[in-house]
């Protein structure tokens, strides 16, 4: 079974299914949940948490619709595969964005190509 | 149903045993007793048991309510074991005559006063038919106080029964009265039954 | 089995002086149904008619899909009960209860029944009326789980419990409802048993249901608002449903936060309500 954490808070306004989906969204984006991996059952996930499972269920609802996981029924809910490539696409674009960003300023600001080289890979190297 | 008899049997234990110890006394005394004083001894045996097979009923109605029970079977056990339990103190109380009898090596023949027996049997049928019904009616707390007028009234009436006893028995009036009491019964059973339904708890 | 496992359909019951006035709700199996009110507000006399304890003056109550009245034996016998007091024969111990009342059931499962004895640690020769209230109460509710009970029926089983032994409570509720072959109707006026676990919730107050919808919703559609007096004008009162003011600024129930959010422009806090602030300020709103 899958060893991931989901802690949820009371207090402040995210309500709890949200908070659910965001957590096993992030560990999903993170690689801690590989595809095929199967999660736990609403039941459980809801017994464990101490909280309603209509709560639950509507958590693995919203990350079904965002793509993210599959139910089979009679069988549970499982991490989406195809959606890795999706999930490589997006994490790969989120990096282009930032680079273009970074691209552009230089350019305001007259860098040429090889001192925009030089910054990202002390940058790189400083990481 | 024989586990409402066995509930009944677990609850009174200590009574039980008091009223076994006197109707063993009893036995002894069997031969020397007037007719009178059998019937007597036997409704009093009557109406102790009567008395208190509902002494620790008061939140029970609620239990027997709520788990699968038809109602003609939380009352039938609760008629049934008056009879149980007469048979059971009659069965020993000749049993103890018996022995004592025996002991004392008496002349006098085994004192199975048959009428008498069945009097006091009958009386103890007449009395349960009357304070059931009530008893399902008002409920565990009034019903109390209406038992014990039956029975100071049954006392009263007592002494005009042994006269009359002086009549003679035929078989034929012992049938019939047993089939009249029986009938009785049936009848106080119903309205029970027609009382408890209705009730609410 | 389709259909809800409890149906209650314009339950009409009067008392001197109280009266359940029609009431209405429904419980889908494999879920837990919270019945939340004040004392004297209707619930007890709710889960007697259930049981056929009081007879319904109009109106219907269907269990597994069953009239309550028709078929009351066959309803019973799938039916848990854990009440408030016990009723148990306190003379006896609980070998001797178990032996009487075990024999009506027709599922019962004594392994079932032994196996939540010792997880309670109840002591099986002595008396009833020796046990402490939290344990009657695990008694009843092993006599309710032996025997494969559908649905079981709790009438304030936590009041005058301490909160260890209402937490385990809790626990082993959410542990028989796992295989939803179970669904449980638990009354109480101590809510914040119910904040938990509860999937369903209903409220009822003096004899009248005031609603009766999934937790998730509720806590969807009500916040609770506090902030400076000066924010209670006009504008908020549309989605104000209660309010209590102080000395130092007001706390009420508000619905549709995101509006009244844009409203009071962040300058009032905006809080998931509970489950007793939803009770007490839509009970408010009734008496007003």
């Amino acid at each position: 079974m899958v060893c991931i954490d989901i802690i949820i808070t009371n207090s402040g306004e995210l309500p709890i299914y949200q908070q659910i989906v965001d957590q096993i969204k992030a560990a999903i984006l993170r690689g801690e949940l590989g595809a095929d991996q199967p999660l736990p059952s609403i039941r459980v996930l809801a017994k464990e948490l101490k909280i309603s499972v209509i709560t639950t269920k509507r958590a693995y609802e919203e990350l079904e619709k965002d793509g993210l996981i599959y139910t089979m029924p009679g069988k549970g809910s499982f991490v989406a595969r195809h959606d890795e490539h999706r999930l490589d696409e997006s994490k790969k674009r989120l990096v282009e964005d930032k680079l273009k960003e970074a691209i552009e300023a230089a350019k305001t600001m007259g860098l040429t190509k090889s001192e925009l080289n030089k910054i990202f890979t002390s940058v790189l190297e400083g990481e | 149903m024989r586990h409402l008899l066995l509930k009944d049997f677990m609850l009174q234990k200590r009574i039980l045993v008091l009223v076994c110890v006197y109707v063993i006394v009893l036995g002894f005394l069997f031969q020397g007793m007037t007719d009178g004083q059998i019937v007597l001894a036997m409704s009093i045996v009557g109406f102790i048991l009567i008395i208190f097979s509902t002494a620790w009923e008061s939140k029970s109605d609620v239990l027997w309510n709520s788990v699968p029970i038809p109602t003609w079977k939380i009352v039938g056990a609760k008629y049934l074991s008056i009879f149980v339990y007469l048979a059971g103190a009659l069965a020993l109380a000749l049993l103890s005559s018996a022995v004592g009898k025996l002991i004392s090596s008496s002349e006098t023949a085994l004192a199975v006063n048959f009428p008498s027996i069945l009097s006091g049997v009958l009386i103890v049928a007449l009395v349960s038919g009357v304070y059931w019904p009530l008893y399902y009616a008002l409920g565990y707390v009034k019903s109390r106080y209406t038992g014990i007028i039956l029975y100071v009234g049954c006392l009263y009436l007592m002494p005009s029964l042994s006269q009359f006893r002086e009549m003679h028995f035929t078989a034929l009036m012992m049938i019939l009265s047993v089939g009249i009491v029986g009938i009785l019964v049936a009848v106080s059973f119903g309205i029970s039954l027609y009382f408890y339904q209705r009730r609410e708890f | 089995m389709m259909g809800p496992i409890l149906e209650l359909r314009d339950v009409v019951k009067n008392f001197t002086g109280f009266k359940l006035n029609g009431i209405s709700f429904t419980l889908e199996p494999g879920y837990i149904m919270g019945f939340i009110g004040a004392n004297g507000s209707g619930k007890t006399t709710t889960i007697k008619l259930i049981m056929n304890l009081l007879h319904l003056d109009m109106g219907e109550i269907k269990v597994f899909g069953l009239d309550s009245r028709r078929h009351e034996q066959e309803v019973k016998q799938r039916i848990g009960f854990v009440y408030d007091d016990n009723h148990f024969y306190e003379e006896l111990t609980i070998i001797q209860m178990t032996k009487v009342v075990a024999p009506f059931y027709k599922n019962w499962d004594w392994d079932t029944y032994n196996h939540y004895v010792h997880r309670f640690n109840l002591p099986e020769a002595k008396k009833i009326k020796t046990f402490s209230r939290g344990m009657k109460m695990k008694y009843a509710l092993a006599v309710a789980l032996a025997h494969k009970a559908e649905l079981l029926i709790m009438d304030e089983p936590t009041s005058g419990l301490d909160p260890i032994v209402r937490s385990e409570l809790l626990d082993i509720l959410s542990e028989v409802i796992q295989d939803e072959s179970c669904s449980i109707l638990f009354s109480s006026h101590i809510t914040s048993d119910l904040d938990r676990i509860a999937d369903y919730v209903t409220l009822i107050h003096q004899g009248n249901i005031v609603f009766s919808t999934s937790k998730e919703e509720l806590f969807e559609r009500y916040s609770v608002i506090k902030g400076e007096r000066s924010l209670l004008d006009s504008n908020l009162q549309p989605y104000l449903v209660g309010v209590r003011e102080n000395q130092f600024g007001f706390e009420g129930l508000v619905v549709d936060r995101e509006s009244v959010a844009r409203l009071t422009g962040g300058k009032a806090v905006l809080e998931r309500p509970t489950l007793e602030d939803i009770m007490l300020y839509c009970t408010r709103e009734e008496e007003v």
